[in-house]
């Protein structure tokens, strides 16, 4: 697959060069992907699709004009690429705009484990009878439970990418997915007419079957999770210290990453722009971005425009050392790339020795956050401010669930007062963080 | 030089759009082009059927889709993006089979409707004997005969750089403006084994400015957006590029000036139009059927309960004119309906796709909705607005002595099961004894669906639909959606700022 790719992607740029363009790149995906899901230990969805897409960027004099296609056959790219130089002439130049440094292209010279070879051994019997037994064994914990639905997919993914640099390479990529949500009733304790539920869950993800958190794992989180918040309340609005779960340490760190990458900073939309070598956080933290870890979901050999990829120090003692800069960026921020365009690949921030019920148990008064939603994130101006449930601390102890209440601060203020760090990371997406404690945040509730 | 004008006047068909009535451009795409034919048509559904499933359908589609994008003053990039294929859904009870192909060879079809088909593993068989297909022809909501697609890009260029002027000519303080415009036109068959066969033509236009407003270390950012299921027509009739323009700088202006907001429980106003957001989350979701069937909704078997204020009744419907949830028809081919969710606030009705429907035993409603053919349809809202009301917008505000009044969101969410949702206002103003007051900024509204809607206190007489700019998300799929709503006030809310 990934060589017939190859093929099709150095004639695609061997084209553009023809039709006149002075800088051609291209990238193609391919992925294979199945997804089952069960309820009440019957199918309710069996889905297997197999999916393409092209993209073409064309560049001439610094002016440029880019196409995309899920039809790979060249009589349908041909004249879309012809019709893109076409409307070449009304783009307005970019001096910014070029391929990478040929230099700083190729791959990274090492062995990243993300492509399970086992695979196709796998049969759809044995993906249904996962889920089944996922949902068997979750509603054998409590008898409260419903199911809403557990699943199982997987997906086999094919990237090339090329341009007229010279730069031609792919690679084949697997991941596994397995999880359960479950449903049962609750009583609202204040509020007017409502018929309130509550449902949460789990799911693993990985690489490697193998890797893959055992069913009665996954099973035993989805139950505890759901159990732990009925009986919400709505918590008083105060300032406290508020604990981080994993998931939710994630969610932070995934906005706060936003804010380090070139295209936000140049644009000046991050709170973090001219901030270069400034104690932009608590001198504890250590951020990384970490591509060449094997086995994790972002690990990449190279970028999405082909540039090697390497680690990247971000933030060292709280000071910020790196912004995350695509070749654009770059030549706007008159910086080298760093490799990424696309994004991060994984994002790390270095544990600390604490356990998350030390955590917990460090707080007197104060929340575990399990939850948060809505678009209360301003990466621009820093300012946070989001719907949450979770769990109030009472002198070191979970206590009462909480829901229906709002979290806020900024992220200058919540990176500076993130003053403990936990120590088991959460490997399930490609930010590999621990849970943490920001010592002071405003709550919003009664 | 030779060379490249012989390959410039090679000319293919493939970016030509056929033009016609919506089953015309249909049958020249996909019979004239593809060649597929009425039988393939036959023999793809009997493949689909053919492990005893009960239901099949096809949904063929072609997108073809333009953007133009101005940054810094220069047109940074046009796009134009192909997307096609033809998704075959095999049901069996309840149970869904799904499986697509984006090549639309026979052979490929009846692959995919092989896999389709194991969802169903009956011994015995039905023979069909041939489909009888039924060509509806719906009303058209969006009868668009010039799509922007149509306009050439010199033209398009000129539109976005007056919305750029227009927005660094509203304030010096305005140091980076983004203009786009993108435009879509989606054509779409259906066929199905109990005979539905419908094509039809969607256009969507969204133009939008986003601007960067700087004084000093102060940072800011505002947007605004038109569109819908609009044609050339729309932008000729009114200079929206030079409106959006200047609301995207005036909103973050404002906000150069405005104040934290006010934490804790208060009286919310929600101005009309854009606050519509607000019935998308706390009811529009929940009383998607699907959540209903699985019993996981707090709205769930509560049909001819009293869940709202009484001076709520709230519809969806495909059926607004060229509004962005417009639907012809959905996705599963039923024509759209003026569906009662909540009348006088009673629950009366759930939004349906064929499932939910036939768990019901209930028609369905014109919701099933999908985001394209490499997706299953599910119920999903069309444009939900709450119906006028009685009282002046003055007399809403006169009504309250400490509060907020919200203007625009940039957008909600909500938790199905407990019907806890939040929504996030972008401009926001303080009320004081029945006065706006400052601008604030930095916070999301919390409230409980059933809770919320109970304490609806005022409805005000000024309704109106929202501007063609939402975009829904639900389990990993999008899709276009409109709301509308007059002023309302909720007499107690959590505010959540500093």
């Amino acid at each position: 697959m990934i060589d017939q790719y190859k093929q099709l992607a150095s004639n695609i740029v061997e084209y553009g060069k023809k039709l006149g363009a002075d800088q051609v790149s291209t990238s193609l995906v391919n992925a294979v992907s199945f997804q089952v899901e069960v309820r009440d230990g019957k199918i309710e969805s069996l889905k297997e699709s197999g999916s393409a897409g092209m993209y073409v960027t064309l560049c001439k004099d610094q002016q440029r004009s880019t196409i995309s296609s899920n039809d790979l056959r060249l009589e349908t790219l041909r004249p879309l690429m012809r019709s893109a130089m076409q409307s070449l002439p009304f783009m307005g130049k970019d001096p910014f705009y070029s391929l990478p440094d040929p230099k700083l292209q190729g791959r990274a010279d090492v062995t990243l484990e993300f492509s399970d070879p086992d695979f196709p051994i796998h049969q759809s019997e044995q993906k249904v009878e996962m889920a089944i037994e996922l949902e068997e064994k979750t509603l054998a914990l409590e008898s409260s439970l419903r199911s809403e639905q557990a699943y199982y997919s997987d997906l086999v993914s094919h990237t090339v990418h090329a341009d007229s640099n010279g730069f031609l390479d792919g690679y084949s990529k697997t991941l596994y997915s397995v999880g359960i949500s479950v449903v049962t009733e609750d009583k609202a304790t204040s509020g007017l007419n409502t018929g309130r539920k509550q449902t949460d869950g789990w799911f693993s993800s990985a690489r490697f079957w193998e890797k893959l958190e055992s069913l009665e794992s996954i099973a035993d989180k989805a139950c505890q999770r759901t159990l732990r918040k009925l009986g919400a309340i709505k918590p008083p609005t105060c300032e406290v210290p508020v604990v981080f779960s994993a998931e939710m340490a994630r969610s932070f760190l995934a906005s706060c990453s936003s804010a380090m990458m070139g295209d936000h900073v140049f644009r000046k939309q991050s709170f973090l722009m001219d901030k270069l070598g400034e104690l932009v956080a608590n001198p504890q933290i250590q951020l990384s971005d970490q591509p060449l870890l094997s086995g994790m979901l972002g690990s990449r050999y190279f970028d999405s425009e082909g540039v090697i990829a390497k680690p990247l120090t971000l933030i060292e003692d709280g000071k910020l050392v790196n912004y995350m800069l695509s070749t654009y960026a770059g030549n706007k921020l008159k910086m080298e790339s760093t490799g990424h365009a696309g994004g991060i690949s994984n994002l790390v921030l270095e544990p600390g020795k604490y356990t998350e019920e030390e955590l917990i148990s460090s707080v007197d008064n104060g929340l575990y956050l399990t939850s948060m939603s809505g678009q209360g994130v301003n990466v621009t101006t820093g300012d946070y401010s989001r719907g949450a449930q979770g769990l109030w601390i009472r002198e070191g102890k979970l206590a009462e669930p909480v829901s229906e209440f709002t979290i806020a601060s900024t992220f200058q203020q919540m990176l500076h007062n993130l003053d403990l760090i936990g120590c088991e990371v959460d490997t399930r997406n490609p930010i590999l963080t621990p849970p943490f404690r920001i010592n002071k945040m405003s709550i919003s509730g009664t | 030089m030779d060379q490249e004008e012989a390959l410039f006047e090679e000319q293919e068909t493939v970016l030509q759009l056929p033009t016609g009535t919506p089953d015309q451009m249909a049958k020249a795409l996909l019979e004239g082009q593809m060649g597929v034919t009425d039988s393939h048509m036959h023999q793809v559904l009997q493949a689909a059927l053919s492990r005893g499933g009960d239901y099949a359908d096809l949904y063929f589609e072609y997108a073809y889709r333009t953007s133009v994008v101005m940054e810094e003053s220069i047109i940074k990039n046009s796009s134009i993006s192909i997307s096609k294929g033809v998704g075959v859904r095999v049901l069996k009870g309840d149970q869904t089979g799904y499986a697509y192909s984006e090549d639309l060879s026979f052979e490929a079809m009846q692959r995919a409707a092989r896999t389709a088909a194991s969802i169903a593993t009956s011994a015995t068989v039905k023979e069909h004997e041939g489909y009888q297909f039924n060509r509806l022809k719906p009303s058209n909501h969006y009868p668009v005969m010039r799509t922007v697609t149509d306009l050439p890009l010199a033209d398009k260029i000129t539109k976005i750089q007056a919305a750029e002027r227009a927005a660094h000519d509203f304030d010096p303080r305005i140091k980076r403006v983004t203009v786009s415009m993108v435009d879509t036109v989606d054509i779409v068959r259906i066929v199905t084994s109990d005979g539905r066969f419908v094509s039809d033509v969607r256009p969507m236009f969204r133009m939008n400015v986003h601007c960067v407003a700087q004084e000093e270390k102060n940072v800011q950012t505002g947007s605004a957006g038109v569109g819908g299921r609009v044609g050339l027509p729309f932008l000729e009739a009114e200079d929206h590029p030079n409106q959006i323009g200047k609301k995207a700088a005036a909103e973050a202006i404002l906000l150069l000036g405005a104040e934290q907001a006010p934490s804790g429980s208060m009286p919310v106003i929600l101005g009309p139009a854009q606050s519509g957001i607000l019935l998308h989350e706390a009811v529009g979701h929940p009383l998607e059927a699907d959540f209903n069937r699985k019993g996981s909704s707090a709205y769930s078997g509560r049909i001819g309960e009293q869940v709202a204020s009484p001076l709520c009744t709230i519809y969806d419907t495909g059926t607004i004119d060229y509004d962005r949830g417009a639907l012809n028809c959905d996705d599963e081919g039923f024509l759209p309906s003026q569906n009662l969710l909540i009348e006088n606030g009673i629950l009366r009705g759930y939004m349906h796709d064929r499932i939910s429907a036939a768990h019901y035993d209930l028609e369905p409603t014109g919701n099933g909705r999908r985001e394209s053919y490499a997706h299953y349809p599910m119920p999903r809202m069309t444009t939900t607005y709450l119906a006028n009301g009685e009282t002046d917008p003055e007399e809403i505000l006169e009504a309250v002595d400490q509060g907020i009044y919200c203007v625009s969101f940039s957008g909600g969410q909500v938790d199905i099961s407990n019907g806890d949702f939040v929504f996030v206002p972008t401009v926001a103003y303080l009320v004081e004894k029945g006065k706006i007051t400052k601008p604030i900024k930095n916070l999301t509204l919390i409230g409980n669906g059933p809770d919320a809607m109970s304490r609806v206190s005022l409805v005000g007489n000024d309704f109106a639909f929202s501007e063609g700019i939402w975009t829904c998300g639900k389990d990993g799929q999008s899709v276009p959606v409109g709301v509308g709503l007059p002023t309302v006030l909720i007499s107690e809310m959590t505010v959540g700022g500093m």
